[in-house]
Formats: C-alpha cells, structure tokens, sequence
C-alpha cells in the first residue's frame, strides 16, 4: 500500500473520536435536529445539588461516543472542574451476556486505572478484598487482592468473566445476591476517591458509561422482558447508586420501546437520542438534504486534511462522493467503513463501482436477517417515514432499529427512513 | 395484672429477681396444705428445671408433672398423672407445648378455665404453673377466670435470645463487609474514617458532605458492633444533623432507624419504636422498600420483647413478604432469624429451627459472619431446650468463637450467658459460675441493662448453691 493510500486508509479510522482527536470533530446539532444533547447532560451535572444518573441512547456509528468525549472534555476543562472517568464497557464486558455485577466491576476497574494514570491516585482493594476474595473457588489464584492494587486485581477477575460464559455464569450466581455488598465496597472507594479529587480541585466525580447500547437485545432467561430491560429497568436502582455522577449509553431500540415511560420515570425524563445526520427529506419525497450532505463533506474533508490528501485524490468526482454520503443514510462509521472498503477494492481515486462493491457485502447481510415480518414495517417507512407500534410488532421494530435496517431521525418531528443499502433490497417471495 | 415484661430493666429489676426464688419458697411455707394458685413466668426451661431442684431439695415432696404435648384437658390429666397423695406442692410444667398464640380455638385453655374450681378441691397445696412468657400472656387472656383465681405470680430472667437487627442502607448494603471485619480491622478502620472525616472540612463541600454522612453511620456502625453504644449514638447523631441540613430524607430516615436499633439493645422499647415509626413513616413515603422491610423486622422484634406475639409475626410477615420480592438475602436472613424467635417463644422448637436453618443457609453462602453466630446462638439455645446439651455447647461455641474474632461484645456476652445457663444444667456449678462472670463484666462495660440482670440474675442463683461440706 502507497503511503497516501496508507494515510487516507488510517484517517478513515471507524472508531469514535478519542479526547485527542478533536480536531476531526464537526458540530452535527443542527443538522439533526436534537440539539445540544452534550450542552444538557452538562447543565444537569453543573446544576446537581446530588448525584445525577443520566441516559444516551443513539443508532451505533451515530456519534454517541464522540458526543461522550466532548462530554467528557467540557466538564473536564469548564469551570468548576470535574474529574471524568470514560469507562469503555466493551473491555471488560462479553456484550452477548451483559447485567449489572459486570458492569460494577468495569466501572471500578477503569475508575481505579484512570485515577492512577491521569493523577496519580491509587486506591486500594478495601471491601472488595473480603467479598471478592470468595470468588477464589471458582477463579483460583488469578484473584487476589493480597499484594496488588485494585486495579490490578480486578483486571484478572474481569478478563475472568469475560472470557468464558461459564465462568461468568458462576461468578455472577455468587455475586448476585452479594450486589448490595459490591456496590457499597464501590461506593467506599467514589467516596475516597472523591475526597482525594477534591485535594486537586475537582469538584465532582463523573462516570461515562460507554458500549452499553451495544449489548445484544433478547429474551431475558428468567426475568420475563428483554436483557436490556432488565438491565436499565430491573436494575435501575442498582446503575443509579453510584455514588456519584453517571451517564450510560442505552440501546436506541428501548429507549423507542413500549417501556419508554418506564425509562423516563426512572430517570427524570425522556432519554436524550443522537439521532442520524439527516441526508435527505422523510418519505415521501425523499429529496436530498443540502445542509446534512455539507455536515457530512466537512466530515470527510477534516479527514482528508489529516491525511493529506485533497478530494480529488480519493475521489474520482464529486458524484462518487455524494453517492457514498447519500448510501451511508447519515451515519458517520458508514462512510468510514465505506471508504476502507473501497480503497481495498481497487484503485485510487475510488469510483462508483468501488462503492457499489462495498455496500454489496453488507446489503448481502441484510437480505439474510430480515425476515418476511420486517417487511410490512419496512414498507410503511418507506412510504410514510413513520412506524406504527402495536402490541405484537415491538420485538420486530426493535430488530429493525438494532440492525439499523430502519434509522430514526429527529428533526421538526421523530422520522424514520429504510437504510439506503436495505432499500433497494426486496421482499422475500413466498 | 398485666405479664408483660418491664420496659426498661434496671437494677432495681435485678434485686427483684434474686428476690423472686425467695418468695416462691415463702409461698411454699404459707400454703402448705392450702391450695394456692401461683404462675411462675421463665422462658428458660434450663434455669426452670434448675430453679425447680433447687427448691425441691429444700422442700422434700413437691411433685413435679409434665403436661403431655396436645393436651386438651389439663386438669384430667394432672388427675390421672399425679402420684403422691402427700405432695408438700405440685408443679406443672410444659403447659406451652399445649398451646399455640395461633390457636384460635385454644381448647387447653378453656378446659382449663372451665375446670378451676375443680382444682382447691383435689389439690390442697400450693399448685404453680411453670409457663414461658408468651404462654402466661395467653392464658391472662383465653382462660381469663382460672387466671383471675391465682394469687401468685413470679418472674424470672431467661437466657438471652440473638436478635438480628436490620441496619438501614445508610451503609447501603454494607452491613456484611463492614460486619465482618475483625475486631483489630474496625479499629483501623474507625481510625481511617475519623481521618477522612477530618480531611473532608468543617463542613464539608457539599459534594462531600453526603459521603461523611455515610462514613458517620459506618462508624456508628462499627462502635456499635464493637459494643460502644454511647459512641455509636453520638456518630448517627452527627450523621442526622447533617442530613437533615442537606434535607436528604433517606439519611435522615436511616439515622432514625439507627437510633432504634440502639435503643432496642437498650431495652428502651418506647423510643426505639419511636425512632422506628418516624424512620417507617419516611421509607413509606420515600418507596425505599428495603429499609421499609427493615424497619418491620425491628418493629417485629419489639414487639417479640414485648410479648405482644401476634403483633410481631404481623410486622415479620410484612417484612418477608418486601424481602421475598425484591430478592434481597441478608434482609430474608435477618427476618427468618427473628421469625425463629418468634417461635421460640412460642415453644415451636421445629418451626423455630426450621427458620434458623434457612438464616444461617442464607448468611453461609453469603459469607454473612455476624449472621452466622447469631443462627448459631439460636440454634445452641434450641438445642438446650430440647435437652441435648453437648450439641448446644458445641453451637454456643461456634457463635463465640465468631463473635470474639469480630470483637461483637454483645454477641460474646449472650455466649457466655447461655454457656453459663447450660453448665448450670449440667450441675458444673464453677463452670457456670466462670462464664456468667465473663458474661456480667462485658454487659457491665457496655451498659447493657438487661444483660447484667440476667447476669446478676443467674449469679445469685449459684450463690444458694451448697457449698462443700453443706451435706
């Protein structure tokens, strides 16, 4: 691979923007329609006279991540200080199995590691030693608190849990009924470290929880609703008693679920969505949408600018552009992944076949999952850009939104529009 | 006449109840050969066998009979079972086991109050029923005529029973790990706290000052388990004060519930329901069904004090059935543990051990140590009931030996206590002697009134003991 080839390859990096990437970053508010998620998750920490636990929820590859950074970043850098704990669920959760016990443990694993990076504060295990010392039986030796530091330790439990669902299963069996222990012992050690914070100016302690709405969405095996609603709704008291400031990301598909109520009751109000950039009107009319197609140019130029490497030099016309925008349906990752798989097909600058052949793969994928009930949803999305909800289709919308077979938009009103890569797909003949 | 028990027990109590063995023998010589009716109250079956020899050794010819379990008809029974036409007294025992506080019908007790005038006539001699506390209740109130034919009555100090008491989530769920420190760690653990406290300001930042209220209740936590209730108090105080400034209503409903908890162990039954009622009536509005179940449970035990049994199993049930669907398992430990009283008092030993097991099964598994000694305690006190004494030692031990690695004063001295009660029963009088010593000094330092009464209690028992060479 050429070297300019190699650095547009690595500029079109899918994975959200890191802290230190901001300068890749373009304000989308405007163009979809939600605006100022990051200004309010903000004032309600800034506002708090307690602790605040507070929702995200957004389509995956729709910029929640990068909206978590700039959260982090403002209240990192405004005034009063907070110290922001940016917990990547993913590294210490299997999203196929996800429920609280795990996600305690990331957050205090990643909470004890960013506090030794990033100020040099070292917690010790305290009440985690006596309760998770029991796991030795089922973890041997690979658990100890004996002589290391909490991170440490809990780096072994957590790879533990996550690399074998039997093991996990018998971690979470004993840990389970223990959960009002867990969270003490964590809250010990918010408190601690929120008193050692405040020796260095901070004022609060902020959690950002990260990955969660990409946990897999199914039955529950004993609690009689979906895994996600058991974890944020069955689990709300435990998620909301942090000691401290918290944000979680949450599955796009319950948070527009018939429990949408539920949610907001439990956490002070509707959920915040990053909804997709929009690209073009909501059915029928479908025409393009200039100010979003612009967002979006400005998005792969700031790249472009990174690498060095001018328009012309991935594309071989402006259409070709245009037609990668328009087929990514307003998702940031897309056009990513769309370029990473057009530069490996074949030559630079990338034409309209280069496209067609990444977006083939993936329409291929589609036609497997969708199922001859998706498609009267599809259908009236189509044609109407909404979605009616009955008593029986929940679980199919969802599917819908979790795939993002269907994207959801909010501009003057929530919308709905068939990925552009599903639509030119058709129903199953019986 | 009410057979309550005093609310508060004081010294005076403890005069009183040395005095009582006095004045059953002096009711002895005034009704000889005169029928008399007499209740003697005592839970302990250990301290009434034990009581009972020590009088019949003074008074040859008292008759002891043991009313068989399921009796209906008590008197045709005492009819039929008694032996000795010369008998200086006779004494009825195991009454209890005939009568349940669940038993609406109580067919016992109306044989029984049908039946008293029966009894002048074929027993001319002091007659006293031997009844545990729940037992004399029932009988002032189904078999009210009998009753009001008695014309003593007497008391006497039982064995101590192990409460659980239900912490609120002040310590937000921390009750086990915070429990189950060793008596050393807690004090380390006191010295960390008091250090945090004093580098968090007076006052705190308001984002700190919910954080030392936490560690206020964790230390009053900790001085109470480490028996310094005077301290404990001063810590939840401290910890209301601040709550109430920040006005966050489930401190201040947490520092209530404390705060009874520490009067329960007081004895002073009226403010700990106090405390407990204000810290309920906050729960209840808050939805904060956890500590709402933990408010029934003392309220439960309270009420077990008070012998007011039926209103008791009305507060645990409540708790059990909150416990039972949030799934929360130290909050079911504690009530089976309590429910297990409950029928202890009642005398359903098999009910009372049933609970026991699934208590101690629970707090096993949740490595719940304070939990455990307090099953083990129980069971222990079960075991003496149904006299199999080695298997009560053996569990009296068991609960000692945890309480003394967690520094639980309280435990350690109700251990003792019940170790001493049993060497009574086993006629190891130095013995007994020796741990109701132990027994006495750790409820002296603590203060615990009801614990030196049973001390004092007991030990003045031994002191009538023949010495050797008395013949």
């Amino acid at each position: 691979m050429d070297d300019l080839r190699a650095r547009i390859y690595r500029a079109f990096d899918p994975r959200p923007l890191g802290s230190e990437d901001m300068d890749l970053y373009v304000a989308l508010d405007d163009v979809r329609g939600n605006t100022g998620v990051v200004r309010r998750l903000a004032e309600r920490i800034y506002l708090a006279t307690g602790r605040t636990c507070q929702l995200l929820a957004g389509h995956r590859g729709g910029g929640k991540s990068t909206e978590l950074r700039r959260l982090q970043r403002e209240l990192a850098e405004g005034e009063p200080r907070f110290f922001v704990v940016f917990c990547q669920s993913d590294d210490d959760i299997d999203r196929n199995d996800v429920d609280f016990p795990e996600v305690l443990i990331a957050v205090v694993r990643q909470m004890a590691a960013q506090l030794k990076d990033r100020e040099g504060i070292s917690l010790k295990p305290g009440y985690f030693k006596d309760r998770l010392k029991r796991l030795k039986s089922i973890l041997g030796s690979e658990v100890s608190f004996d002589s290391v530091e909490l991170d440490v330790g809990l780096v072994r439990l957590s790879g533990g849990i996550k690399g074998s669902p039997e093991t996990r299963a018998r971690v979470r069996e004993m840990l389970e009924p223990d959960t009002s222990n867990l969270l003490f012992a964590a809250n010990d050690l918010i408190s601690k470290a929120k008193l050692e914070l405040q020796k260095k100016g901070y004022r609060d302690l902020v959690i950002l929880v990260d990955d969660l709405d990409k946990m897999v969405v199914r039955p529950h095996p004993t609690a009689g609703c979906s895994t996600a609603a058991h974890l944020f709704i069955n689990r709300e008291a435990q998620l909301a008693g942090f000691e401290c400031h918290t944000v979680y990301t949450i599955p796009l598909a319950l948070a527009y679920s018939a429990q949408e109520q539920t949610i907001a009751n439990l956490y002070g109000g509707h959920v915040p969505v990053i909804p997709m950039i929009k690209v073009r009107h909501p059915p029928p009319t479908s025409k393009p949408y200039g100010a979003g197609v612009r967002k979006l140019r400005e998005i792969i130029a700031k790249r472009l600018t990174k690498a060095r490497a001018k328009d012309t030099d991935l594309f071989r016309s402006d259409q070709v552009r245009d037609k990668l925008i328009k087929l990514s349906g307003g998702q940031p990752r897309e056009i990513m992944i769309m370029v990473r798989e057009a530069i490996i097909s074949g030559e630079l600058p990338i034409t309209d076949r280069a496209i067609e052949r990444a977006v083939r793969e993936s329409r291929r994928a589609y036609a497997r999952q969708l199922r001859a009930e998706h498609w009267p949803i599809i259908e009236q999305v189509k044609k109407s850009g909404t979605i009616t909800r009955t008593e029986d289709n929940d679980e199919l919308i969802r599917d819908l939104l979790d795939s993002r077979a269907v994207l959801q938009y909010m501009n003057d009103r929530e919308w709905y529009d068939v990925n552009p890569v599903v639509a030119d797909l058709k129903p199953p003949t019986s | 006449m009410s057979v309550q028990s005093p609310k508060l027990i004081s010294l005076v109590d403890v005069d009183r109840q040395a005095g009582e063995l006095e004045a059953v023998r002096r009711m002895l010589d005034a009704s000889r050969g005169t029928f008399s009716l007499s209740v003697a109250i005592c839970d302990s079956p250990a301290l009434r066998d034990y009581l009972i020899e020590k009088l019949r050794a003074n008074y040859p010819g008292i008759e002891v009979v043991s009313i068989p379990p399921k009796t209906t008809d008590v008197y045709g029974l005492v009819r039929q079972a008694v032996r000795n036409a010369d008998r200086s007294a006779l004494f009825l025992i195991n009454l209890e086991k005939s009568i349940r506080s669940t038993d609406e019908n109580q067919t016992a007790l109306r044989s029984l109050n049908a039946s008293r005038e029966l009894w002048a006539d074929a027993f001319p001699c002091p007659v006293v029923f031997w009844l545990p506390e729940y037992a004399a209740t029932l009988l002032s109130e189904s078999a009210r005529d009998f009753w009001a034919w008695r014309s003593h009555q007497f008391e006497f100090v039982s064995e101590p029973l192990t409460a659980a008491y239900a912490t609120s989530s002040s310590l937000a769920g921390g009750y086990i790990v915070v429990g189950n420190l060793d008596a050393d760690r807690k004090r380390f653990r006191i010295a960390e706290l008091e250090q945090r406290i004093a580098e968090a300001g007076d006052p705190p930042s308001p984002a700190m000052a919910v954080h030392v209220s936490t560690w206020l209740n964790e230390m009053g936590f900790l001085f109470y388990s480490l028996g310094d209730l005077d301290k404990a108090e001063r810590m939840y105080r401290k910890a209301l004060k601040i709550d109430e400034r920040l006005g966050r209503q489930e401190g201040v409903a947490a520092a209530h519930g404390n705060l009874g908890g520490i009067s329960i162990t007081r004895e002073d039954l009226d403010e700990a329901e106090r405390m407990l009622r204000k810290a309920l009536e906050i729960d209840e509005r808050l939805g904060r069904q956890e500590d709402v179940a933990g408010a029934y449970i003392n309220l439960g035990l309270i009420f077990i004090k008070r012998g007011n049994l039926d209103e008791a199993e009305q507060m645990l049930r409540k708790a059990l059935e909150i416990n039972e669907c949030l799934g929360r398992q130290e909050g079911l430990a504690n009530t089976y543990n309590n429910l297990a009283l409950l029928s202890m008092r009642r005398g359903d030993l098999d009910e009372a051990e049933r609970m026991l097991r699934k208590a101690l099964e629970i707090d096993q598994r949740l490595g719940r140590q304070e939990g455990m000694a307090n099953a083990y305690g129980n069971l222990g006190l079960l075991s003496m009931r149904r006299g199999d004494l080695d298997e009560a030692e053996r569990m009296f031990r068991k609960a000692l030996e945890i309480d003394q690695r967690l520094g639980r004063q309280g435990g350690m001295a109700n251990a003792y206590e019940n170790l001493g009660i049993l060497s009574m029963k086993r006629g190891d009088l130095d013995e007994a002697e020796r741990m109701l010593r132990k027994a006495q000094e750790i409820d002296q330092r603590l203060g615990r009134q009801k614990g030196m009464a049973n001390a004092y209690g007991n030990l003045s028992l031994l002191s009538m003991r023949p010495h050797s060479g008395d013949g």
